[in-house]
This record gives C-alpha cells, sequence and structure tokens, in this order.
C-alpha cells in the first residue's frame, strides 16, 4: 500500500505511524522528497547505487564507481576480501584488539566493561566513515540488527558476537549465521537459552528463533512448534572455561521424540536436535520471503514492491540462502533502480554519513557517543531483540530532527571552533577556490550530495550564503570564516540530505 | 533477558555482570544511550548526592542556569516567522494534566508503605530491612491505616494523604511473573502483559486514539534524553532534557539566518511531509518554549524542589503546565531501586531514594497549589521486591508492588487493597501476589479525567474493572 503524501497527512499518523512500526509489516508507509520525486532523474544511477550499499557517497567514491561501472562496482564490493583496507585496518587495531580478546583476558582488565564498549562503538563506526568495504559494513549494520543482542547481561560476549560471528559470515550463508549465533553465548545469555532445560523448557529463544531470525511472525508456525523447538535447544549452555563459550550439556537435553514444523525429531538425540531444527527453519520457504522481504526493506523502500520480494527470495532459495547471490539480484533489479529517495537515513546513517560528506575524522572516537544518544540511536544499544526500526516512521519525531540539524551543526562548526574535540575537519580543502557565493553553493553541494539539488533549495542556501545579496556576491575570506561551517552544516540538515 | 536467573533468597546473581561484578549499578532509565552513560560509572551509593550521575553538582546547576540564558538569546523568533497557533480544545480535558512517575529498577514497596500488621509474616523474614509497628521509635511506620505503615522519609506525603488527595494501592502491578527488568518494563510500558514486540506504549495509544484534541508540541513530554517506551510509536511527543536545551545551536551571528533557510527548506508554511511536519512543531515549540524562558523560574509557596534529575524534572513540569503551553501528559523517571545488596531501608540508598521522591512530589504539590485540581501524578515500578530478605542486606526480584496516587481528582487518604496476606500459600512464586491489575489503576485515570472512551484501544484485551480511586473531572 502506498499512500499519497497528503492522504497520509489526513490520517494524522495515527494508525498508519502504528502499523509501519512492526518491521517487515506490508503496511509500512513511506514519505518521498517532494524534490525527489518530482525528478526521478535527479540522482544518477551510481549514486544511487552508493547511497545504499555504502555510508555515503563521497567524491572518491564516485569517482572509482564512475571508473569502472555500476555493475563491476557492486562485484567489488560483494568481495570485499579482495579490497584492500589497510588504511582502515590500522586505525581500528586498538579496539578490534579489544573485541578479540578471550573472555579471561578481558576479565584481567582494569575495566572490562569501559573498555569494550569504547571498542564496540569506536570499531563500528571508524569501519562506517573509513572501511572501503563499505557494502560489507551496510550489511553487517543489517544483521547486527536482525539478531540484536544489547544489554548489560551479556556484555563480555557482544565484542566476539559482533564482531566474529557476525561479521565473518555477513556476506555467507543464512544457516551459518543462524547456527553461529544460536550457539553464541552472547545470544544464549540475552535471549535465556542457557537456562533452557528438560525440566524447566524456557521459550524465549525458540519464540524469537522463529518469529525474528527466520520464519517471521506470520510465518505459519503454531504454539506447539515453540515448544517443541524450546525443547530441541535444552541443554546449549554457557562455559566461560572452554573457547567459544558454548557447551551442550546432554544431561539437561530433553531427549524424548519432538515434531516441529511437520517434521519429527526422533528420541534419544543430543545436540542434533537443535541442528535439524536450524536446518528445517532455514530453508523453510517462509524464511526466504522474511528475509528477502527484510533486506527489500533495509536496502530499497519500506513498502518495497512485492515483485522484487518474490524475485529475491526465488534467488535466496536457488542459492541455499547464500547472501550474495541475493544482493547482486537485488541491487540490479530494476525495482531497486527506481528506488532513489524513498529511504530515510537512520540516525546512524545520518551521522556516518555526514561524516563522510563533511571529510571528518575521528580523533578520539568513544566521543561521539554524546552526538549518537542526542540522535537517539547507539550501536548496539536497542534492548528488544527486533533490532532498530528500519522504516522512516519511527525516527520522524520532532526531538529527533532538532537533534539532526543540531549534530550537523556539531560536525562542521563546533569543530571548525574547537569546541568539539572528538573529531577532524577541514572543510576549507573540499571547495575548490570558488570565486562566487553561486559556485561556492556548487561546489559544497556537489561534495555533500555528488549531485545538482532542485533550483529552490539551491536558491536557499545562496541566499543564506550571500545574506539575500545573490549569487554574483564575491567570496572573501570574512565570508568563509563566518558562513563556511554552517553552509555544509545546513546542507547536512536539509530534507534532501535526509532522505536517499 | 535480564536478572531472570537472579535466585530468591540468594546471595546475588554471579551469572550477569549486573551482579557477579560486585557493583551495585543504579538501574535508571534503561533506554537506549543508558548502557553507555552508565560506563565507567563506578558503585557509588548515593549517600552523597542527588544530583545526576556523573555530573557534579555545580556542572549541573551551571548547565541549568548558564544554558539557560544563552538560550533566550538564541531562540528568538524573527518577525518573519509565523506564530502557529496550535489547535487545542481544553474544553475536552479541562486542561487535566497526568503525570508517569516510573521508579526504575523495581522499588522495595514492602519497606516503603509496610504492611505491618502481617506481624511474623513480614517480620521474620526482614530481619533488617523492615519499618517498625507505628510508636516504636525513629525507623517506626506511620499508620496509615492501621494495617499498613509508611517509611519516615515518606513523612512529606503523609500530610496530603490527610487532606485527602494521595492514595496508595498496593499488591498491585503487572501480572507477567517475568522478573527481568527489561521485559517487565517494557511489558508495563507498552501496556501489554506478555509481549516483548508491542509497537507502541501505552501513552502513545493514548494521544493516538485523541490525536484531534491538543496540537501542542508539548502535549507529551518525557523528561529525559530519549522518550519512555510508554510514549514511543508514532506520536509527536516530546522527549525533554531540560527546557533550556530545547534550541537550536550554532554560531549566534547566525542562527536566525539559518533557522530562515531551514524553515524554507522544510516548507514549514506548507509541509509536505511528516517529516516537514516535525520541522514545523519544532519552530512551534522554539516559539513556545521562549516564554518558558523569559523569566528565572520561581516555585509558589515556598516549596523547595530537590537538586536532583527527579526534582528539576518535576519543576521543569510544573513550569509547563503553569505556562499552559498545552500539556496534558508528562513521563518522568527516578532510577536506582534495585538494591540487591546493602539496601540501606534506613540511612542508605533505598532511604535517600524514598527521600528523593516524596521531597520531589511534596514540592510539586506546593508548588501547583489550586491547580492541583486538575492534575493526577501515579507512581509504578516493574516489580516489587522479595518479600524474604537476602544473605546481603539486600532484597531481590519480586512480584506484587505498591503504588500512589496523588492529585485533586483521587479518592485520597486511603491504602486502597485486595490484600493477598503473606501467607506461604497465598504467594506467587514465593512473593506478594498481585491482586489489583495496574492497568485498572492507569485505565481509570485515562477515563475519568482524560475522558477517554478508548481503553480497550489503550490496554488491548483488557477488561477494565472500576476502582473508585479516580473521580471523574
Amino acid at each position: 500500500m502506498t499512500l499519497s503524501r497528503r492522504s497520509f497527512l489526513q490520517i494524522g499518523g495515527a494508525a498508519a505511524a502504528a502499523s509501519a512500526l512492526t518491521v517487515g509489516s506490508t503496511e509500512a508507509l513511506h514519505w518521498v522528497p517532494p524534490s525527489i520525486q518530482a525528478n526521478p532523474a535527479l540522482v544518477p544511477p551510481n549514486i544511487h547505487l552508493l547511497n545504499r550499499i555504502t555510508w555515503g557517497a563521497t567524491p572518491d567514491a564516485i569517482a572509482a564507481i564512475d571508473a569502472v561501472g555500476y555493475e563491476a562496482y557492486l562485484e567489488e564490493q560483494l568481495t570485499p576480501e579482495r579490497i584492500d583496507d589497510g588504511a582502515a585496518d590500522s586505525r581500528l587495531r586498538p579496539y578490534t584488539a579489544v573485541l578479540n580478546l578471550s573472555l579471561p583476558d578481558l576479565y584481567s582488565t582494569a575495566d572490562p566493561e569501559a573498555l569494550l564498549v569504547d571498542a564496540l562503538l569506536s570499531a563500528v563506526l571508524l569501519r562506517a566513515v573509513h572501511s572501503r568495504r563499505q557494502l560489507l559494513e551496510r550489511v553487517v549494520e543489517f544483521w547486527s540488527d536482525h539478531f540484536n543482542v544489547a544489554g548489560e547481561d551479556q556484555i563480555f560476549h557482544m565484542g566476539r558476537y559482533y564482531n566474529q560471528a557476525i561479521r565473518d559470515h555477513a556476506l555467507g550463508n543464512f544457516r551459518t549465521l543462524v547456527l553461529e549465533t544460536a550457539k553464541h553465548p552472547a545470544m544464549l545469555i540475552y535471549l535465556d537459552n542457557f537456562v533452557n532445560i528438560a525440566e524447566h523448557p524456557n521459550e524465549n529463544y525458540a519464540r524469537e528463533l522463529l518469529e525474528l531470525h527466520t520464519l517471521g511472525v506470520n510465518g505459519g508456525y503454531t504454539e506447539d512448534d515453540v515448544v517443541n523447538v524450546a525443547r530441541a535447544f535444552t541443554g546449549w549452555q554457557v562455559n566461560e572455561q572452554i573457547p567459544g563459550g558454548f557447551h551442550f550439556n546432554p544431561n539437561e537435553h530433553d531427549t524424548d521424540a519432538k515434531r516441529v514444523l511437520g517434521e519429527s525429531l526422533p528420541a534419544g538425540r543430543g545436540i542434533e536436535d537443535g541442528l535439524h531444527v536450524i536446518d528445517m527453519a532455514a530453508r523453510h520457504p517462509a524464511t526466504a520471503q522474511f528475509i528477502s522481504r527484510k533486506l527489500c526493506i533495509h536496502f530499497v523502500s519500506d513498502t518495497p514492491p512485492q515483485s522484487l520480494v518474490n524475485s529475491t527470495a526465488a534467488v535466496f532459495t536457488a542459492n541455499n540462502g547464500e547472501i550474495r547471490p541475493v544482493l547482486r539480484h537485488l541491487f540490479n533489479s530494476d525495482e531497486f533502480k527506481a528506488s532513489a529517495g524513498q529511504k530515510l537515513r537512520r540516525p546512524l546513517t545520518f551521522y556516518v554519513a555526514a561524516m563522510r560528506a563533511a571529510g571528518a575524522s575521528f580523533t578520539t572516537p568513544p566521543e561521539a557517543q554524546e552526538h549518537l544518544s542526542r540522535l537517539g540511536q547507539v550501536p548496539y544499544n536497542w534492548l528488544p531483540p527486533n533490532g532498530y526500526p528500519a522504516v522512516a516512521a519511527p525516527w520522524m519525531t520532532t526531538n529527533g530532527l532538532l537533534a539532526r540539524w543540531n549534530v550537523a551543526m556539531r560536525i562542521t562548526e563546533a569543530t571548525q571552533s574547537g569546541d568539539f574535540t572528538g573529531m577532524r575537519v577541514h572543510l576549507h580543502e573540499l571547495i575548490g577556490r570558488p570565486v562566487t557565493v553561486g559556485e561556492l553553493v556548487d561546489n559544497v553541494s556537489t561534495q555533500i550530495f555528488g549531485y545538482q539539488l532542485p533550483a529552490p533549495d539551491l536558491q536557499t542556501f545562496i541566499r543564506y550564503a550571500s545574506d539575500d545579496a545573490g549569487a554574483a556576491t564575491p567570496v572573501t575570506p570574512a565570508l568563509l570564516s563566518r558562513k563556511l561551517g554552517t553552509l555544509f552544516g545546513l546542507m547536512l540538515a536539509s530534507p534532501a540530505f535526509q532522505w536517499h | 533477558m535480564a536478572c531472570s536467573h537472579t535466585k530468591r533468597g540468594g546471595k546475588h546473581c554471579t551469572r550477569c555482570p549486573l551482579h557477579s561484578m560486585g557493583a551495585r549499578r543504579r538501574l535508571g532509565k534503561l533506554s537506549l544511550p543508558a548502557l553507555l552513560s552508565r560506563r565507567g560509572e563506578r558503585p557509588e551509593p548515593q549517600e552523597k548526592s542527588l544530583v545526576p550521575a556523573g555530573m557534579t553538582r555545580r556542572s549541573f546547576l551551571q548547565k541549568m542556569g548558564t544554558v539557560g540564558a544563552v538560550g533566550v538569546s538564541l531562540s528568538v523568533l524573527p518577525n518573519w516567522m509565523p506564530r502557529m497557533a496550535f489547535a487545542q480544545t481544553p474544553d475536552v480535558t479541562n486542561g487535566e494534566v497526568v503525570i508517569v512517575v516510573f521508579l526504575r529498577g523495581g522499588i522495595d514497596g514492602l519497606a516503603a508503605v509496610a504492611p505491618y500488621f502481617e506481624g511474623r509474616a513480614y517480620y521474620d523474614n526482614r530481619p533488617t530491612q523492615h519499618l517498625k509497628e507505628p510508636g516504636r521509635g525513629a525507623e517506626a511506620a506511620i499508620d496509615l491505616d492501621g494495617r499498613f505503615g509508611l517509611h519516615p522519609s515518606l513523612l512529606p506525603l503523609k500530610t496530603i494523604y490527610d487532606g485527602g488527595d494521595l492514595a496508595f494501592v498496593h499488591a498491585t502491578g503487572l501480572t507477567d511473573p517475568t522478573r527481568s527488568h527489561f521485559d517487565a518494563m517494557m511489558m508495563m510500558e507498552f501496556g501489554i502483559p506478555g509481549t516483548q514486540s508491542a509497537s507502541d506504549g501505552w501513552l502513545a495509544r493514548y494521544l493516538k486514539a485523541t490525536a484531534a484534541r491538543n496540537g501542542s508540541p508539548f502535549r507529551a513530554v518525557g523528561m529525559g534524553q530519549v522518550l519512555p517506551t510508554s510514549l514511543m510509536g508514532g506520536v509527536s511527543a516530546l522527549a525533554l532534557q531540560s527546557i533550556a536545551d530545547f534550541h537550536m545551536e550554532g554560531r549566534p551571528d547566525e542562527l536566525q539566518r539559518m533557522q530562515r533557510a531551514l524553515a524554507d527548506l522544510y516548507t514549514i508554511q506548507a509541509p509536505q511531509d511528516e517529516l516537514d511536519q516535525q520541522a514545523r512543531l519544532a519552530f512551534d515549540t522554539f516559539d513556545q518554549i521562549q516564554s518558558l524562558q523569559a523569566v528565572a523560574y520561581e516555585p509558589a509557596n515556598g516549596a523547595a524542589y530537590p537538586e536532583s534529575e527527579f526534582g528539576m524534572g518535576l519543576q521543569q513540569i510544573a513550569q509547563m503546565t503553569k505556562a499552559d503551553v498545552g500539556l496534558e501528559l508528562a513521563a518522568i523517571d527516578l532510577g536506582g531501586w534495585d538494591t540487591h545488596e546493602q539496601q540501606g531501608t534506613f540511612g542508605g540508598t533505598f532511604d535517600y531514594l524514598l527521600q528523593d521522591l516524596a521531597n520531589g512530589l511534596s514540592a510539586f504539590y506546593a508548588d501547583m497549589g489550586q491547580r492541583m485540581r486538575h492534575i493526577t501524578v501515579v507512581t509504578m515500578s516493574e516489580f516489587g521486591r522479595t518479600i524474604d530478605e537476602n544473605g546481603s542486606a539486600g532484597t531481590d526480584h519480586g512480584h506484587g508492588n505498591f503504588m500512589m496516587l496523588m492529585g485533586g481528582g483521587v479518592n485520597g487518604g486511603q491504602v486502597y487493597t485486595h490484600w493477598p496476606t503473606m501467607a506461604p500459600e497465598a504467594l506467587a512464586d514465593g512473593d506478594l501476589a498481585i491482586t489489583t491489575d495496574y492497568r485498572d489503576v492507569l485505565a481509570e485515570i485515562v477515563s475519568n479525567r482524560l475522558h477517554s472512551a478508548d481503553i480497550e484501544f489503550i490496554f488491548p484485551n483488557f477488561r477494565t474493572t472500576p476502582l473508585g480511586l479516580v473521580v471523574p473531572a
């Protein structure tokens, strides 16, 4: 269902927004910014692809994709292991070292919790801003929401969970992802499977495995299936003394026969019960639909065309849940190519894209926490198991929009003036040598968007930068020192930058 | 999710960092930034100061003062900016205001409003964390009705109780058996026991059901960095850390021009999509907030708010209420009640938190004066605590608890309860049973004070029972 903006405003947001919050809902609404909707050709295909498979199109990335072409660039990004990422790796090294620490080594540090939280946040930001394996990072983000784990209970396992279990398999096979998360201490603790024993089954993980990770809430499973899946996973426990931390305890496993999704699990088995359930769930037709729909919502539109969901699901099934062919199909589809401007950047995407557009780099990444708190999306801090919402509705709040405006100004203005020390920007290096305000606005908008903005927006920026004197106004050092940071900030705060 | 593995009567949980690190952490607002913002916070009991964690009293006061002053000069809107009168029909609710106080962490209702009449069933299980019977010295309960007694630190509320504007409800709460903080808070704030993934909170559903009534950007305000779950889900509720903070940042000499540019870019005179609508609300809020900041706020009737985050939050709610900017719902938290070890019923954490609670609410009551006739304050907590204290002079996650109602429309001066007793066979999994669903208390406020007939939408699949605690406005 696609409502026009007018009819949405008449509804008033109530029922409409409520349904939009359910991830995967077919009722989700979307809003297309008027300027882009009016000119679908405004965003060149290469830049549209970059906007979705990267954390923000930079001039460098645009030059790279223009040099090799759409499909070849996509192929490069689909094989990140072939992309040299040494520069980003060296920035990351202090943090990945912490994330990969074994539990005993982590516990032996002075303040393991602070160390780990800093490393998680720093690594995700540094990778998003600086990694050349941009598509990988966007896909890792997708799975991090899909297999969400957050909260204090399993904090010490979260470094390896996100940095290994999720990241190592993000472009691999879906069944592997389910298995790696199922037996990870982070997930075992988060969804209580570690206390799921034959005598007292705990259904928490079983329910979310079916509802959120595989078949989806409308995937056709029953309450009996939930109970039996829980029984299948009894004895899957945590032992922090062994590498990996996963421990199957046969003494706590329910060895009776079970029936799950129409198949029999014979009596007398052990860990095979859970593995069998993962196999069944991963290759279930409802799972292909559910995962494909979620990918389409994340990468294409809040209301993806059913034709695209179906064709993507077919590729998912034909390739036994291999992720790469699915993404290749999705990004080469006509439906994707026609979707420019339909997604609202979530706060984290907005933040990283703003940093990339302003050429900013972190000096002390953990300080970004304050910005992300204000924006309302601190990575790994969504406590319910369904992950941060992927659709626009829940993010369009007064407070959230004001936070975007203010953070945009913080990045471009406060850093200039030295008020904020967490990052560095050098805006002067990004604008060439404009002679008039008209050229200045062109150069800044090219740096930030990569394409020509609609005339009314450009006129607003020219009026602002010239104090209403017009495009021919000469650019002086005094004008730049007063206007450059705020002009960057305004463009990052503008509606055109919120949508992509 | 959370500490469901905390065992009753055990010393404390050894599995989860929350307890095993030996650090008694403040379980404050458990929302997104909470985990990170509590990072590095050491187990510092709040004996010394009630100023928000991580902030010294000096910097807190400076922040309140100076940022506010800057805010005034920055947020003055130029003449070209349209003054957008918001649609408000105050006759529908008579300007009623409802304030929801969430006591996060699970307050020990058995040490705040003690069932001293239970005798040994109470005292045998609580060798140290109890109130003595009324009249038995400094640590004795203040009698309420011959059965229940108030913690002495809640004394400021006793006058209001005696005056008939304050009632307690006991053996109430969330009927779901979960003892996980996160699950219990989520379910309570969704207003739907048993669910972990609703799309909106109960207050948000109230706002949706009555969206036409009041278009003020201040209609629903959550005091804090982010909205509480109860206010989440597709409504334009305002999360307000402080009134002084809601303004645009940037170069002061460029601010008006930047605002003008943003107003043009978002076409706020004729919003074309939902994002534009939010931009328009933001500008409307700047406009309204300017009048709030024009003068320093002076509480009336000698009311003195505690200099805590809770006290300052209540003061700002008072300020918005008096300014008649359209405030209808306010949500505010007081966290830190997860007292697994060294609870400090007297002279410790629990005691100080109770003082903050009582001093804040009584200051608000005094400050509001006659306006209290149109204000209802309700407190809740995700669960009560164990009947028997543990081996660390603390209490673990329990079940039934108390709620408090304060306001001119409250049928006060009573402890409302269908007391389940503390006899072993009457307990729910070893702890105080719940005989009054917390939704009945909330539903009565919504229908009698806010005049919403949409109770079935606000609390789905729930048949309400009238309690007679809140009289119709």
